[in-house]
């Protein structure tokens, strides 16, 4: 897992030819309303499942 | 997809649009080094200087217009898989 720093674009030069999918996964990582809804979403889950609604807020699908 | 660039320029405000635009695209980066600096609980005006490239004691209403547009834009593109989905479509 590269180690991204924002004050160092450089540290983000493995994203230039990275697909988007990983693009996309790294931007929603950073983002606190989805940490904050993901701890709300495992604090409330007793069996760690994903709810319907989580992954339409946030666009996440799981593969079989 | 545009390619990404590392440190771009950036816009006065961000786009409003409700699709992915090229200037999303070729903004990415910025976008996620915005978001990690909230994250990381970063002074606004830090973040407007080294990020943005605008000067905050110069030009202090152009950069919080560019950050607070800026990062509300970047938490739009997380989304709803908004950037898995690509420039173009709904």
């Amino acid at each position: 897992m590269p180690e991204f720093d924002w004050r160092s674009p450089d540290s983000f030069k493995s994203l230039e030819n990275a697909e988007i999918t990983h693009i996309a996964w790294e931007g929603l990582r950073m983002n606190v309303d989805y940490q904050r809804d993901y701890e709300a979403m495992i604090a409330n889950s007793p069996d760690g499942e994903v709810s319907e609604e989580f992954r339409r807020r946030w666009g996440i699908c799981f593969r079989p | 997809m545009t390619k990404p660039q590392l440190d771009p320029d950036v816009a006065d405000v961000a786009p409003n649009e409700l699709a992915l635009t090229a200037y999303d695209e070729q903004h990415v980066v910025t976008y996620i080094r915005l978001l990690q600096a909230e994250g990381q609980g970063a002074d606004w005006r830090e973040v407007a200087r080294i990020v943005l490239h605008i000067d905050p004691e110069r030009e202090p209403d152009r950069a919080l217009n560019a950050y607070q547009s800026h990062l509300a834009r970047a938490k739009w593109v997380t989304e709803e898989g908004r950037l898995l989905r690509g420039a173009g479509s709904k």
